[in-house]
């Protein structure tokens, strides 16, 4: 789960609001450094519905915008994404209490029977 | 061509070989920051073989100097006067193979690489604005609103971690190695050096040095961060972060493998016996050579048995 710079600027204007944004809304609430068209605001919003990281209602001939979960469901949903894929092997997150592979956890074992073994053998000579 | 040779040779003994020797190095209660430099180490100098070997054939060292020792002066001898037909054709085998392998692997990595950076660029952009980090650039502890015992870190310029505030449950000595274990990732530049191990394995899956390499790395790399926050923070406070943490985690992630992990880390986790065991000035160098050793030795037998065939033409 990720997104590009707009798309976290636009999600923090989402979620700061209270109540559904029209892409004009959301526009004037962007930083003022950010001199963005029109256009590109909503193809980021429509984008991010794709991602389903926003929902819409029609209003008119636009939508109104709004965020799909709060700020607190999402992280919690971030995380547990980050969990669920620690130790695959295409994921370069180190989590902490990380999740393994059958190939990792054999390794490990393996490298303590054979230390295991080797005391044994030391220990009856 | 002895040089590509020997070079080629090296690298079939690295790539083939090495695992059954590098396998040794980790033993619980020993440092495993020596096993990980080996392992490392052993894959860049495969890397390096492999590059080498082609860069020899097609730059020809000997042809550069006037003196030339023994071996190389008796081979270009021999050649000169037809006695090597099929020295060309060799040439010509080990230039395209250990080529393409470097070319696979350069567009691999390279391909993995960028990948990387744009998702973890992208997960960063994400986890500013769930933590309400307003400023630019990495760096530094994001912590994020949810009861969960978890942190992570990404790797990159501005290493970041990011954990979630249900550590703050925690006995503050458990919290601190939580975070020193995550800073010894981003310290240790592990996650560049899991992700190169990685793409090394997606790009030679058929060489047990890749093949092996990458689970070993992913687990030696958590072992030395686990060494590492317990020398900062003691071996109880890690145990007991490890602990509170898995049990805390989501009954679906933890498996078979997730229980056996965890049993050996804790395991690996068990103090030194002994001052001989623990992280001495003489590791890394030792862990280098411990991988470099039969590479070199087989490199200069090639050596041997081209100037001992070439004498007795």
């Amino acid at each position: 789960m990720g997104l590009g710079d707009l798309e976290s600027a636009i999600m923090d204007v989402l979620w700061q609001s209270d109540e559904p944004l029209r892409v004009r809304d959301v526009l004037a609430r962007l930083e003022p450094e950010r001199s963005l068209a029109y256009t590109t605001v909503m193809t980021v919003l429509d984008n991010l519905h794709t991602k389903d990281m926003v929902t819409r209602d029609r209003i008119g001939r636009g939508y109104s915008y709004r965020a799909t979960r709060s700020r607190e469901e999402t992280a919690a949903e971030l995380l547990r994404q980050v969990l669920r894929t620690s130790g695959d092997a295409e994921q370069v997150m180190l989590h902490f209490a990380s999740s393994a592979t059958e190939d990792e956890s054999r390794i490990l074992r393996r490298a303590a029977r054979r230390t295991t073994a080797r005391k044994r053998r030391e220990f009856r000579s | 061509m002895i040089v590509a040779t020997s070079l080629f040779v090296a690298a079939l003994v690295l790539g083939f070989a090495a695992p059954r020797w590098l396998s040794r190095l980790a033993v619980p209660g020993r440092d495993p920051r020596g096993a990980l430099t080996a392992w490392v180490a052993a894959q860049m100098l495969f890397v390096a073989a492999l590059v080498g070997g082609p860069l020899a054939v097609a730059t020809k060292p000997g042809l550069h100097v006037d003196r030339l020792p023994l071996p190389a002066s008796c081979v270009r001898a021999a050649r000169d006067e037809g006695l090597l037909p099929w020295l060309p054709y060799a040439e010509t085998v080990l230039w395209v193979v250990a080529g393409s392998v470097v070319v696979r692997i350069f567009v691999v990595v390279s391909r993995s690489y960028r990948r990387h950076r744009r998702d973890t660029a992208a997960h960063l952009n994400l986890i500013r604005v769930l933590g309400g980090v307003r400023t630019r650039g990495g760096g530094g502890v994001i912590w994020l609103r949810d009861t969960a015992c978890a942190a992570y870190s990404i790797g990159g310029r501005n290493g970041t971690i990011i954990a979630a505030e249900g550590l703050k449950a925690l006995d503050p000595r458990a919290r601190r190695a939580v975070l020193d274990h995550e800073y010894a990732h981003i310290r240790g530049r592990h996650h560049v050096i899991v992700a190169i191990s990685g793409a090394l394995s997606t790009a030679l899956p058929f060489v047990p040095l890749c093949r092996q390499g990458a689970p070993w790395i992913r687990v030696l790399v958590e072992l030395a961060a686990d060494r590492r926050a317990a020398h900062a923070c003691g071996h109880d406070a890690v145990r007991e972060a490890l602990l509170r943490c898995a049990h805390s985690s989501e009954p679906a992630a933890r498996g078979e493998p997730f229980e056996g992990f965890l049993d050996a880390r804790l395991h690996w986790l068990s103090p030194a016996r002994g001052p001989g065991r623990s992280l001495g000035a003489f590791t890394y160098p030792f862990a280098v050579t411990f991988s470099a050793f039969p590479a070199v030795v087989t490199g200069a037998s090639v050596i041997a048995i081209v100037t001992a065939s070439c004498l007795t033409v």
